[in-house]
């Protein structure tokens, strides 16, 4: 009995020990390219292509210097900032208002609107790239942040309006109610009431706009390959002419994904409400 | 809330999405009918664009390389994100840690993460080649029709694998304790309890993740572009970097509108299977 019980015991901690493997190990494929990509931004252009690959190296300032003299990298991260400051900007104010509206009011039209938008949110980006490209270059937009942030703004709008909606339809009715008791217009209790108590809906929403804008690399690609470049644009443009920038280009990558991985680090909760906010809904 | 409020509050939104979505569409529609190359006038050309596309092998070469990648790295992607979770909710700890590493190859600039991953994968000095050569396997991933593929479909299943594991672990916590203590009391091992408790109850969750993942892979464009720029010749030309290079570097305005719209077509194909369960589901409640 004893033996037979010691021996379940040690089949269970050898089964801990397998499944904590499995699992460090999944968790090194994660973050193996992030580390080795740190690494190399710091490493001279000879350690960078060793082979064997070198774990120990002097580090080197050079490729992070070199990352904001010789690419125009900074007017690509001026560009990034602008465009994705805008982006959020516009992008919660007219979803805050609609996704509101779209929780309290309860028309047929609504239900319209919220499908349609649905179904927008599943065609590729392309279908509308090709008109908002011909548009742009007869307007005078093509390149331009405001045209890179209307186009951002518009594809995240189902996103938005969805999520906010959810959020808004959370809080009670009673409450911007009692202040319109109160002689509050519609608007004054939305703005005054209602909104301070949408803080998670709106950092949520907020951080999945950010990401859209400062991630997008097709629609840059298109609709502002130059003066408005983004740093994705930016960063495939000095990625793959050369091997010898590679430390340079690893730089500039460690420095595009930094934003990313201290948000993650940060609004980690938010993130994941996000992601899965599709699948809680059914 | 009344009617003319309503219209108001939903006005700008409202009207930013029909201008730059809906309107874009419908001229997409009607470009796909014409000849047309910026600075031109459309030219009417019926369903010449549409003809044409259907008989040019690199483009159903574009849809097959597409198929390809999306069945090989979907199921990929579920199964280890599914096993994944499986293991996080047994233990004890890792949680915090494990959720956070597997968001950055989710989040991260695709751009990046593409260029980053494809580094290791670099002849002879990348990290993972120097790794495999070290047990006899020397592979040039870049060079070789299939090493291309390949490298493509690992990149997918590295940075979309996480979102699966981020939703089914969520669904997990979903689960009460008390289905897996009276299964437990029946007899029922782990394996009996995954099958008959965690899939019924988390069935929604996978339909849920293949429709997003379908979605996300049948769009691919940026790691092709970065990676392999669809070559080794157009081996890896994904349906929509074969739009891409007809409209934008061929300027063939009409041509590519056509594409884009059998490639909406062909999303909508994709998802039939899910529209129909859900509006099964909708008559049956």
């Amino acid at each position: 009995m004893t033996t037979s019980h010691s021996r379940f015991l040690i089949g269970r901690r050898l089964l801990s020990v397998l499944v904590y493997a499995v699992l460090l190990a999944w968790m090194l494929v994660n973050v193996t390219p992030f580390l080795w990509t740190v690494t190399t931004s710091f490493k001279e252009v000879k350690d960078a292509f060793a082979i064997p690959p070198v774990l120990i190296f002097k580090p080197t300032l050079a490729a992070w210097q070199a990352l904001w003299k010789e690419a125009p990298f900074g007017k690509f991260f001026v560009n990034s900032v602008i465009v994705t400051t805008g982006t959020v900007a516009v992008s919660l104010s007219i979803g805050c208002l609609a996704g509101y509206a779209l929780a309290r009011y309860r028309g047929k039209i609504g239900f319209v609107i919220l499908i349609v938008a649905l179904l927008f949110r599943s065609l590729p980006r392309i279908s509308f790239l090709l008109p908002a490209f011909a548009f742009a270059r007869m307007t005078g937009l093509y390149d331009t942040h405001i045209l890179l942030i209307l186009v951002y703004v518009a594809i995240n709008q189902p996103f938005t309006i969805w999520m906010l909606r959810s959020f808004f339809a959370e809080i009670p009715i009673e409450i911007e109610e009692a202040a319109m008791v109160d002689g509050c217009s519609r608007l004054e209790a939305f703005i005054k009431v209602v909104m301070p108590l949408m803080l998670p809906g709106v950092v949520t929403t907020g951080i999945f706009s950010m990401l859209l804008a400062y991630n997008e690399f097709l629609i840059p690609a298109i609709l502002a390959a130059s003066r408005a470049a983004t740093l994705p644009v930016g960063i495939a443009s000095i990625g793959t002419e050369d091997l010898k920038y590679w430390t340079i280009t690893a730089a500039g990558s460690v420095w595009i994904a930094l934003p990313v991985v201290v948000v993650v680090l940060f609004f980690q909760r938010y993130i994941i409400r996000g992601l899965t906010f599709g699948a809680v809904k059914g | 809330m009344k009617r003319h409020e309503f219209y108001a509050f939903v006005a700008p939104s409202v009207i930013i999405m029909v201008t730059l979505m809906i309107v874009p569409l419908f001229f997409t529609i009607y470009l796909s009918f014409t000849a047309y190359t910026y600075g031109q006038i459309p030219r009417f050309m019926g369903l010449d664009n549409y003809i044409n596309a259907l008989q040019t092998p690199r483009f159903w070469n574009s849809i097959r390389f597409t198929l390809l990648y999306m069945g090989v790295a979907i199921p990929i992607q579920i199964l280890i994100g599914f096993i994944m979770a499986l293991l996080l909710y047994k233990v004890k700890k890792l949680q915090g840690l494990m959720i956070s590493t597997a968001l950055l190859p989710n989040v991260v600039t695709p751009v990046v993460g593409t260029l980053i991953f494809s580094w290791l994968f670099q002849d002879k000095w990348g990290f993972y080649s120097w790794l495999l050569s070290l047990v006899g396997i020397k592979i040039n991933f870049l060079a070789s029709v299939s090493g291309a593929r390949a490298l493509l479909i690992l990149h997918a299943i590295w940075s979309a694998t996480p979102f699966p594991f981020l939703v089914l672990y969520a669904g997990l916590q979903g689960i009460s304790r008390e289905q897996f203590e009276s299964a437990q009391l029946d007899g029922a091992n782990w394996l009996q309890q995954v099958f008959y408790i965690v899939i019924p109850n988390l069935a929604p969750l996978f339909v849920f993740i293949a429709m997003i993942n379908i979605m996300d892979a049948y769009r691919v464009f940026d790691p092709v572009y970065v990676m392999t720029r669809g070559g080794p010749g157009s081996a890896t030309e994904s349906i929509v970097f074969y739009n891409y290079m007809v409209a934008f570097s061929q300027l063939r305005l009409g041509y590519g509108s056509a594409i884009s719209i059998l490639t909406i077509l062909g999303i909508l194909v994709l998802l039939v299977p899910f529209l129909v369960r859900t509006y099964r589901q909708q008559t049956r409640g």
